[in-house]
């Protein structure tokens, strides 16, 4: 294949992302893990594609949501794919729970900043193994922690505060579904590369489930857009 | 005139799935900075004979991905003794963008028909995502088509549609 000219120190340098997804929310509920994402792929400031998939399940145990360049996604699913195939192999009764996942994914992503060639992407990582929870997340120079509740790119700024407001332990799947749902029309509203196209996914002791996507209703009864040309004169 | 300008294509390439299968399509024009240096170029090329490419971006790039992807899938079909799928074929496309994705600079719209899953369309642009779709635009031109598709693409479309 074309790829190995040595010499040269530019063959592995960090470049630019061309196809990415934007932020990805998830927080800890009474059963397990919701995960929420919207389909959106920009290809700079154009959104190219909107079918994209970015909530995929790991394993028996583990949900990945991705956000930042697409094809580094599909290359860090083939990577879970052989993982998680290795440990099948072992056909020892025992499957990587989401800790054992979250540690591989927080490795690659720092070796990778180390030799100044990241997968460009912030992940996060949820799921539930023997009762235990876990969400962690990880991103491109190999920040990773675990918490109640994670968010990736805008999320961090628009999504975490709101959470921080109104999580609690022991949410139902409902409260938490809703939670989820404010907090993704908030980046509708204010994220230029959302679309309004948002999957949820949960994950739980019995496994994952993929919901299907769905549009969120939004608000734009404002007194302004009623009478728009009253005032209009010098305004703005 | 620059000559050394590398050689765009400023192409508009699209893939449509209907009913039967696929139908790709491409413009002709290749161009060296203002010069036009092919006004009869073929951006859609063979790879096997149940799948093509639609090329976009830098002509030596794609020419060269495809030449590659056409040699690999040889070899692919006479170890499996029957015609490769659009998939493989497209995921080929895919190892080769993404891993030089340092090098590169040319989008790739990937059509055929295979008798597992018939007529499909793979979206592989610059960057290396693969993203299998019911209609793909690419190339430079495709800007002003995305409103069009938007608003007139149906699926099951007869092949005259």
């Amino acid at each position: 294949m074309a790829s190995n000219s040595d010499s040269v120190s530019d063959t592995q340098r960090s470049l630019y992302p061309y196809v990415t997804g934007t932020s990805v929310v998830a927080l800890k509920y009474k059963n397990g893990i919701l995960m929420a994402a919207d389909m959106g792929g920009s290809y700079g400031s154009t959104l190219r594609y909107k079918s994209i998939d970015r909530l995929k399940p790991i394993g028996k145990h583990s949900l990945l949501g991705a956000s930042g360049e697409i094809s580094d996604f599909q290359e860090i699913l083939r990577y879970l794919d052989e993982l998680i195939l290795y440990d099948n192999m072992w056909d020892d009764g025992n499957s990587l729970g989401p800790k054992e996942v979250h540690n591989y994914l927080t490795r690659v992503m720092y070796n990778r900043r180390n030799k100044f060639n990241p997968l460009w992407n912030a992940l996060v990582l949820g799921g539930v193994k023997n009762g235990q929870k876990y969400l962690g997340m990880v991103n491109m120079i190999g920040i990773n922690f675990e918490d109640n509740h994670v968010a990736t790119g805008l999320g961090n700024h628009l999504a975490r505060p709101i959470l921080r407001d109104e999580w609690h332990e022991n949410l139902t799947f409902e409260e938490g579904v809703k939670l989820l749902e404010k907090c993704m029309r908030v980046l509708l509203y204010r994220d230029r590369s959302a679309v309004n196209k948002i999957q949820i996914s949960k994950i739980t002791e019995e496994g994952a489930t993929l919901f299907s996507p769905f549009s969120l209703k939004t608000c734009w009864e404002f007194s302004a857009f009623k009478n728009p040309t009253v005032g209009a004169e010098g305004s703005w | 005139m620059d000559f050394n300008a590398p050689h765009s294509m400023g192409t508009t390439i699209i893939g449509v799935t209907y009913n039967g299968g696929v139908v790709l399509g491409a413009d002709s024009r290749t161009s060296t900075g203002v010069y036009v240096a092919n006004r009869a170029s073929d951006k859609i090329t063979q790879l096997t004979d149940n799948v093509y490419v639609c090329r976009s971006g830098s002509a030596a790039d794609s020419q060269v991905v495809s030449d590659y992807v056409r040699y690999f899938l040889h070899q692919h079909t006479i170890q499996l003794g029957q015609p490769a799928t659009v998939k493989v074929a497209a995921n080929l496309v895919r190892l080769l963008s993404y891993n030089n994705k340092n090098f590169l600079e040319t989008g790739l719209i990937v059509g055929g028909w295979d008798k597992y899953e018939g007529g499909q369309i793979y979206g592989v642009p610059l960057g290396g995502t693969i993203v299998q779709q019911p209609f793909a635009i690419g190339g430079s031109g495709s800007s002003y088509l995305y409103g069009f598709f938007d608003q007139a693409w149906k699926g099951r479309m007869t092949k005259d549609e």
